[in-house]
């Protein structure tokens, strides 16, 4: 049973993660590519609070979620200050710049050698009571993501995809729904990046990384409609879509090949196809 | 001296390389609004073609050739596979394709050649004294024709009419075609540039080190990162921020003190704190012009 | 979005119907977790090699009880989160017995499940010093980091300076912070570079720059070594005098070809090579008839084989539970080519194999201690 709760736990993290994703990414049009930083962040804090500074599991979390928001801050201080494109470019640069942190600073992080042996908090020490612990976050989100799409946000949101000018002049501060967003995003990845972390116990720098980034940015692009369900089905998709092609009997040797191999190729396909299908027809007026 | 002017003739070469990654994004930026990074997996591929003819020939002539055909097959294969987002103003799902696009390539370099790095010249390759400092035959051959056929792109670009249609396309392409260019055409014949640029990259790299599946990854996204940081509409920024991005990294690694451990593995936290810097001092690029927000 | 749910609900199905029964089924099954695809997918495919080679031979001679045993193979990446989750699904839907992980971040992430399920885990690559403790049902075939790290700190001690150049990896870091606690202030300068590296030129210049008298070259055997020791040997002429110390990458005679004259007199700390014609004849095998193996010859080779060797024999002297097999391997001798007669008492690493240092003469890797 083991490996269906890990499953399913993937499935509610992903979720969590995407969610700030959706909201960022896909709704709003901004290009925020450093959630696998934030996500590796706040593991690497927790795991380090823990094992190098003694915290308490619970305690580490808090101050780990709590120095991921003061990321956030720090990022959303970013898009206010550079061009669009130089943001985006800079957040996709600090994934490797900040893989390339974690493997040389080997001090403070562990190195390549990584961070083991981290410690569960006493509800969740079994596989069951973490997945227990993320759906219940999980359909908080959904909730969550839900009130924002019928909020006066929501729309903000959806109308800076569609004209920051035009928001501007309704008079919503597009910068105030950035900040908010991108915090929020970082938040939500580095929660989700802190479960995961307590259920493997164990982390290297190659936790996050480009590979996370397909993986959210993926959920969330495919998820074109603000509706949680879409989200959901998105994440339900393109999180089992891999595990599904482990019960294939490709030759060993090509097995790791053909399965990437075969999920880029799909993905390169399904987001071909989704193109051009999501112009919104009505203007904000 | 010598190990300063030594440092500085390798980082040259490795600068070149991501220039010409960064002149290549540079232009398919700029006829179709999309970030191609998928460009690091095609060099390394067309770079394996070399490899497979070179085996099978022992010729560099028909090896380069073989190489070019498959340069512009992917050209074409780009412009299909990319053209949809662009008609579509579909930015980031055009990245996202292209990243796909990258991973796919990858794995198929995986399966095909497996994973171990090969060596287009067996043994070790000879070097050429310059007095001051060495470098391997492909390493003059690539910052030889590299910055060679940066300085004809730049000048096409800059100077010339062809430039200005291309730089035309990315500012109205309704109003371009209306004027009876074929701008499809120009965008099909754009990407078969870029990935006749990388491919060459790709084979250099093959030849003055190894192959491996992965090995374009790192210089295309230095290179991505060198195309915002240099600023997307200007090609003489992108060429200034793809050596800074080069330069400074490895000369902070190698004359920082020993007790600061800094080393090659450190290159890319570099690469991203000194993007951060300029960007927060240029934000719109390195010679971008101050602009008033209306 | 029908699409979606129907896809979603089809693939829950599968899964579903992919499930199998855990406990004695009278079949040996033992899962592999090795890195098949990314940067280190040479390593998986060689193991793959190995280990059918190995499998060949235990099936031929009467398997698990007189039936086959089989393999399953899994994709670790070398990370610790896809190791994870391809050790709940190899114990979960596989139904496996054992499990073999390939890479240290692969063995330390599983550890505390191995425990928690009482799964057995036997590496043959894993050399990692944490390893030591991480669980009562880990265990490696493979040398501990510490001990190489100590011989090679004895021999580069000799000299007032070394520099030393090390690909970030589990193993090469490893020794590089045994060696580098151990000398202190000796080792002026310490380079190290990424995986994916080509391109060491920078790196080996700013050796030559450092003045040292001894040169710990610490890349994982393969490819990287080679490209490093030829691009070290375009210009040799910076290096004179200086002594070359190294480990396993550059034992076999194969990894020096073509880089003799650096080479020539380096001094190679690793564990002993087993001078036992039965032995080469094995490697010879998997060679020829399984496919190149190269990253992984000589101990390597012999570890993997000794890790699936012992799981079946350990199976054999008493059932397929992963507990039994586990407490045999504890008390009972072990067999194969490494550690025979020996078993792992309360550690974790198969014991009584020391390092060896070699010097290369004439092209050949003489044992001097």
């Amino acid at each position: 049973m083991g490996y269906y709760f890990s499953v399913l736990i993937k499935i509610f993290i992903s979720f969590i993660q995407s969610v700030g994703a959706h909201l960022s990414l896909s709704q709003a049009g901004i290009f925020f590519l450093a959630i696998p930083v934030s996500y590796s962040f706040m593991a690497y804090s927790l795991a380090i609070l823990q094992k190098k500074f003694g915290f308490g599991v619970v305690l580490a979390f808090g101050t780990g979620l709590f120095l991921t928001f003061l990321l956030g801050l720090v990022l959303s201080y970013l898009y206010i200050r550079v061009s669009r494109e130089s943001f985006t470019v800079l957040t996709a640069a600090s994934i490797v710049g900040f893989e390339a942190f974690l493997k040389s600073f080997s001090d403070l992080t562990g190195g390549v050698l990584g961070i083991s042996g981290i410690m569960r908090p006493g509800f969740m020490k079994s596989l069951f009571a973490i997945m227990v612990v993320s759906g219940v976050v999980m359909l908080s989100m959904m909730l969550f993501e839900y009130l924002i799409f019928k909020a006066p946000l929501g729309r903000q949101i959806r109308g800076m995809k569609e004209s920051e000018t035009l928001l501007e002049s309704l008079s919503v501060s597009s910068s105030k729904v950035a900040v908010i967003l991108i915090s929020l995003a970082t938040v939500l990845s580095g929660f989700a990046g802190g479960l995961e972390i307590l259920r493997i116990q164990f982390l290297d720098p190659t936790f996050g990384g480009f590979p996370n980034l397909i993986l959210v940015a993926s959920i969330a692009i495919l998820a074109q409609k603000p509706r949680v369900r879409t989200l959901f089905l998105s994440t339900l998709f393109v999180v089992l879509l891999p595990e599904i092609l482990r019960f294939f009997n490709f030759h060993p040797s090509q097995m790791g090949h053909m399965r990437m191999l075969v999920y880029s190729g799909m993905l390169v396909v399904l987001i071909r196809n989704l193109s051009g299908k999501f112009k919104t027809n009505s203007r904000i007026v | 001296m010598s190990f300063f002017i030594q440092i500085l003739a390798n980082s040259l070469v490795t600068g070149t390389q991501v220039l010409l990654f960064a002149v290549s994004l540079y232009l398919i930026r700029a006829v179709s609004k999309t970030e191609h990074v998928a460009l690091g997996a095609i060099a390394t591929f067309i770079a394996y073609m070399f490899y497979v003819m070179f085996l099978s020939t022992g010729s560099f002539i028909v090896s380069s050739l073989f190489a070019l055909f498959w340069a512009i097959v992917f050209g074409y294969t780009s412009f299909a596979l990319l053209e949809k987002f662009y008609k579509n103003n579909d930015v980031l799902l055009g990245l996202l394709a292209s990243l796909s696009f990258g991973i796919f390539l990858e794995s198929l370099i995986g399966i095909i050649f497996e994973t171990d790095a090969k060596s287009i010249i067996d043994g070790v390759l000879p070097v050429i004294d310059f007095g001051l400092f060495k470098l391997t035959t492909p390493g003059v051959i690539t910052i030889g024709f590299g910055i060679l056929l940066t300085l004809i792109v730049s000048f096409v670009v800059l100077k010339t009419p062809y430039g200005r249609v291309l730089r035309s396309i990315n500012e109205n392409n309704a109003l371009v075609s209306s004027l009876g260019v074929n701008s499809a055409f120009v965008r099909s014949f754009v990407y078969c540039l870029g990935c006749i640029l990388t491919g060459f990259v790709g084979v250099m790299i093959g030849l003055n080190s190894a192959l491996t599946p992965y090995m374009g990854f790192q210089l295309v996204i230095t290179g991505f990162i060198a195309l915002f940081v240099g600023g997307v509409n200007d090609i003489r920024g992108v060429v200034v921020a793809t050596f800074l991005l080069s330069l400074i990294p490895e000369f902070l690694i190698n004359y920082s003190p020993s007790s600061l451990e800094f080393s090659a593995s450190h290159k890319m936290f570099f690469v991203f704190i000194i993007a951060f810097i300029l960007v927060m001092y240029r934000p719109n690029g390195l010679f971008s012009k101050s602009i008033r927000k209306s | 979005m029908r699409k979606y749910l129907v896809l979603a609900l089809s693939s829950l199905v599968v899964m579903g119907c992919g499930s199998s029964m855990v406990e004695g089924d009278g079949v040996l099954k033992v899962g592999v977790i090795a890195p098949l695809s990314g940067n280190a997918a040479q390593y998986g495919e060689e193991t793959q090699r190995i280990l059918a080679a190995t499998l060949a031979d235990i099936n031929a001679n009467g398997g698990y009880k007189g039936s086959d045993v089989e393999l399953i193979f899994e994709d670790g990446k070398c990370s610790g989160s896809d190791a994870v989750t391809a050790f709940q699904k190899l114990v979960d839907i596989d139904g496996v017995d054992a499990i073999i992980p390939f890479c240290s971040s692969e063995s330390l992430a599983i550890a505390p499940l191995t425990e928690s399920v009482q799964m057995l885990a036997v590496s043959a690559t894993s050399s990692n010093p944490e390893i030591e403790g991480a669980s009562p049902y880990l265990f490696s075939f493979s040398y501990s980091d510490a001990v190489i790290g100590e011989s090679m700190s004895k021999e580069l001690s000799k000299f007032d300076k070394v520099a030393i150049i090390s690909e970030q990896n589990d193993y090469s870091i490893g020794l590089k912070n045994t060696v580098e606690e151990t000398l202190g202030e000796k080792v002026v300068v310490s380079e190290t570079f990424e995986a994916t590296n080509t391109d060491f030129r920078n790196s080996i210049e700013k050796l030559a720059n450092s003045g040292a008298d001894a040169i710990f070259l610490n890349p994982f055997p393969g490819p990287n070594a080679t490209n490093l020791a030829k691009q070290m040997s375009e210009d040799l002429s910076k290096f004179e005098g200086v002594q070359f110390v190294s480990q396993i990458a550059y034992l076999p005679a194969d990894s020096r070809e073509g880089i003799s004259e650096l080479t020539e007199g380096m001094i190679i700390v690793d564990s002993p090579v087993l001078e036992s014609e039965e032995a080469t004849v094995f490697s010879n095998n998997v060679k020829t008839n399984f496919g190149e193996v190269s990253a992984l010859d000589g101990y390597y080779t012999l570890a993997l084989s000794d890790a699936l060797t012992n799981l079946v024999n350990a199976a054999n002297k008493t059932s397929d539970n992963s507990i039994a097999m586990q407490e045999y391997l504890v008390s009972s001798p072990l067999v194969g080519w490494l550690a025979e007669g020996s078993s792992f008492g309360d550690k974790n690493f198969v014991p009584g194999i020391e390092a060896a240092v070699f010097k290369i003469t004439d092209g050949e890797a003489i044992i001097q201690k």
